[in-house]
C-alpha cells in the first residue's frame, strides 16, 4: 500500500480509530510486541492535557525526545497555557515579549529554583535582631536595630533605598506598585513611606488598641486592630473610607487584593472576603475540612498569601499555611465558589518545616534525618517548587540553597519569599538575598 | 434500580446500574436524548475488559458526587483551561488508594483506558489516567523518557545540535 493511500485511509478514521491505527503502525504490526509510543499514539488533545500537567523541567526533557514530542512540547497551546498560568502572580520583565520568550524566561527561573542556583546571592550585614523581613516587587524590607531599611534589587546589586530610624516594626508590607511600603509598630502606629524618596506619606495612630495587621494596595491602606476594628484609608488624601468591626474573632492576617476585596484570615483556617468599600462580609469559607487528612493545623496559626488573578478578573488566589503545610485555593467571586488547588503537608515526616510559601515555591527547613530526632538545628534550608500539584512535587526533595551551595546550618531568624526572590535573615551574618529570575 | 444495557466492541452485553454509568457524560447525554431505554447502547470503541475496568472505577466512585462534572452551564470562554487545570489538581488531591492501585497497569491498558475515558467523557478518570502518564515522565532524563515510552530520537544531526544549543544553559 502506498504511503499516500495509507494517509488517506487514516484521515478518514475517527479520532479513536486513528489512535488505534497509529499505535498499530508504531508497533510495526508485530502483534506480540507490546511496546509502542503511547504518547505519539494518543489524540493530540489528550497529549496537550498530559503535557500541561508537567513541571517545566519535565517539559524540557520531553522537548528533547524526538521530533513529534518536540512539536507537542513547544506548541503555542502548551506554552501559552503555562504563560497564562504564571501571569497570575508574577511580573514578567517588560523586555520579554511574546509567549515563547516569556516561557523561556519562566523555564529558566523555575530551573533556578529547582536546582537552587540563584542568579545572585548577596548578603547585607545588619546589626541586631531582625524583627520583620518581607519581600515583594523587587524590594526587600527589614526592621532591625531601631532602623527600617529597604533595598531595591537592580540587576545584580542591592541598592539601599530606604534607611530611616524607626520604632521596631510589628509588620511590614510592600505595595504591589513597588513605590511605597506600610509598616506598623508596637507603639500603636502605622506609617506609609515612599520607596522613591523615603518620604513619610501617611501616618495613623491607634488610640485604643494594638495594630495587629496592615496592608497597602496602591492608594488604599488597611489597618486592623486587636479589638477587631478594621479601617480602610485612601491614604494620599488622608481619608478614612470605612471603619467596621469584625467582632470577637482571632484574626491572623489581612490582605487588600484589589480596591474591592479585603481578605481576612482567622485562626480556625477560614477566610472571609470583605467588601473594601462598605465593610460588609461577602463570603466566608473554612479550609479546615480540606486539610484534615493532610496535616495538622493545631500548631502555628495560619498565615496567608493572596493575590488577584490578573488574567481573569475577580479570581482570588489564596494560600493558607503554617509550618506543617499549606492549602491553596481560588475563590471565584462571580459565583462565590471555591476551587481547591493543592493541599500539602510537609511536616508529616517530622523533619521538615515550612517556613514560607509563595504560590509555586516553598521555603523549607530540614531538621535532619528521621533517625536522629535529637538534632534540634535544621541541617538544611531549601526551596522547593510545587507549581502544579502536591503529588507531582512532594517537597521531600528540597535542595540546599546559599550562594555557595552549602547547606545553611541554622534556621533563619526571619525569612520571606516571592516568585523571584528568597530572603533569609540571620542574626549572625545578616540578610541573605537570593534572586532566581534573570 | 434501573439497569442500562451496553454492548462492547466484541458484541458482548454488559448490564450496569444507571447511576454508576451516568458518570459518563456520553452515556448521560444519550439517556437524556432518547430517554430511558431497554435497547442496548453500542460502544464500538470500548472492549469488554476495558469496559469492566471502567465500571469498576465508576462503582468505587459512585457516591462521589463532587467528582461528577457539572453540566456546562454556559460555553467556557478563555477560562476553560484554568477550570480544567483546577479540575485536574482537584482530582489529584482527591486520589485515594483505589485510584493509585487502579493505575498500576501496563501501557497498553493505560492507553485503552485513556481513549475510552475520553470517548465516554468521564473527566475524573481522564484526569487520573492523564496524571498517570505525566507521572511516568516526571523527573526523568531525556534518555529515560525514550526508554519508558519506547521512542527513538529522529533528529537530524543539525536538529540535534539545535536542541543541544537551546538547552545549553541548564547543562553545566
Amino acid at each position: 500500500m502506498s504511503k499516500y493511500r495509507l494517509k488517506l485511509i487514516i484521515a478518514s478514521l475517527s479520532s479513536y480509530e486513528r489512535a488505534i491505527a497509529r499505535r498499530e503502525l508504531i508497533r510495526g504490526g508485530r502483534k506480540s510486541d507490546t511496546r509502542f509510543d503511547l504518547v505519539s499514539s494518543l489524540p493530540s488533545d489528550l497529549v496537550y492535557r498530559i503535557f500541561l500537567l508537567l513541571r517545566l523541567s519535565s517539559l524540557r526533557a520531553c522537548r528533547q525526545v524526538n521530533r513529534e514530542w518536540r512539536q507537542y512540547a513547544t506548541c503555542e497551546r502548551v506554552v501559552g497555557d503555562y504563560v497564562k498560568k504564571a501571569l497570575t502572580s508574577t511580573c514578567i520583565p517588560p523586555d520579554i515579549m511574546g509567549n515563547q520568550a516569556t516561557f523561556r524566561w519562566l523555564e529558566k527561573r523555575e530551573w533556578r529554583w529547582e536546582t537552587a542556583l540563584p542568579v545572585f546571592a548577596k548578603t547585607v550585614e545588619v546589626r541586631g535582631r531582625i524583627n520583620v523581613l518581607t519581600t515583594g516587587s523587587s524590594w526587600v524590607a527589614a526592621s532591625c536595630d531601631g532602623m527600617l531599611k529597604a533595598w531595591h534589587i537592580e540587576g545584580g546589586t542591592l541598592r539601599l533605598g530606604l534607611n530611616i530610624r524607626a520604632h521596631t516594626a510589628n509588620r511590614i508590607a510592600i505595595c504591589a506598585s513597588g513605590r511605597a511600603l506600610i509598616y506598623s509598630t508596637f507603639m500603636l502606629e502605622a506609617r506609609i513611606y515612599s520607596l522613591i524618596n523615603g518620604e513619610l506619606l501617611f501616618g495613623v495612630t491607634s488610640t485604643v488598641s494594638n495594630i495587629d495587621h496592615i496592608d497597602v494596595h496602591y492608594d488604599l491602606a488597611a489597618i486592623q486592630k486587636r479589638n477587631g476594628t478594621v479601617e480602610i484609608y485612601r491614604w494620599a488624601e488622608e481619608l478614612l473610607l470605612v471603619r467596621f468591626n469584625l467582632g470577637e474573632i482571632k484574626i491572623c492576617g489581612i490582605k487588600l487584593c484589589s480596591d474591592a476585596f479585603l481578605l481576612v484570615t482567622i485562626d480556625d483556617w477560614s477566610v472571609r472576603v470583605v467588601d473594601a468599600k462598605s465593610g460588609s462580609m461577602l463570603f466566608s469559607w473554612s479550609a479546615q475540612s480540606a486539610i484534615v487528612s493532610e496535616f495538622s493545623t493545631d500548631g502555628a496559626p495560619p498565615r496567608m498569601k493572596a493575590a488577584i488573578f490578573e488574567g481573569r478578573p475577580g479570581i482570588l488566589r489564596v494560600t493558607l499555611y503554617n509550618n506543617a503545610g499549606l492549602v491553596s485555593f481560588s475563590i471565584i467571586p462571580e459565583k462565590w465558589t471555591v476551587e481547591i488547588h493543592n493541599v500539602c503537608g510537609v511536616g508529616a515526616c517530622r523533619q521538615l518545616r515550612l517556613l514560607e510559601t509563595h504560590f509555586s515555591h516553598q521555603l523549607i527547613a530540614n531538621y535532619g534525618a528521621l533517625s536522629d530526632l535529637s538534632i534540634k538545628k535544621p541541617v538544611a534550608c531549601g526551596v522547593t517548587g510545587s507549581s502544579h500539584s502536591s503529588k507531582i512535587a512532594v517537597p521531600g526533595t528540597s535542595t540546599n540553597i546559599s550562594g555557595t551551595r552549602k547547606p545553611i546550618q541554622c534556621l533563619p531568624d526571619a525569612s520571606a519569599i516571592d516568585d523571584d526572590i528568597a530572603v533569609l535573615g540571620f542574626v549572625s551574618t545578616g540578610i541573605c538575598v537570593l534572586k532566581f529570575s534573570e | 434500580m434501573t439497569l442500562i444495557k451496553l454492548i462492547t466492541a466484541e458484541g458482548a452485553l454488559i448490564e450496569v446500574e444507571q447511576d454508576i454509568i451516568e458518570q459518563s457524560g456520553t452515556i448521560r447525554n444519550i439517556l437524556t436524548d432518547i430517554g430511558l431505554t431497554d435497547k442496548p447502547i453500542p460502544l464500538p470503541n470500548v472492549s469488554g475488559p476495558i469496559l469492566t475496568k471502567i465500571i469498576e472505577y465508576c462503582m468505587h466512585h459512585r457516591h462521589d458526587t463532587s467528582r461528577r462534572r457539572q453540566p456546562p452551564s454556559q460555553p467556557a470562554l478563555d477560562t476553560e483551561s484554568d477550570c480544567r487545570e483546577s479540575a485536574i489538581e482537584e482530582a489529584i488531591a482527591k486520589m485515594d488508594d483505589f485510584d493509585h492501585e487502579f493505575c498500576r497497569i501496563d501501557q497498553g491498558t493505560l492507553f485503552d483506558l485513556l481513549l475510552a475515558a475520553n470517548f465516554l467523557d468521564i473527566q475524573p478518570l481522564l484526569d487520573l489516567t492523564g496524571y498517570t502518564v505525566a507521572n511516568m515522565m516526571k523527573g526523568k532524563t531525556v534518555q529515560e523518557i525514550r526508554d519508558t515510552f519506547h521512542v527513538r530520537s529522529d533528529f537530524t544531526p543539525e536538529e540535534e545540535e539545535q536542541v543541544m544549543k537551546e538547552n545549553a544553559w541548564c547543562e553545566n
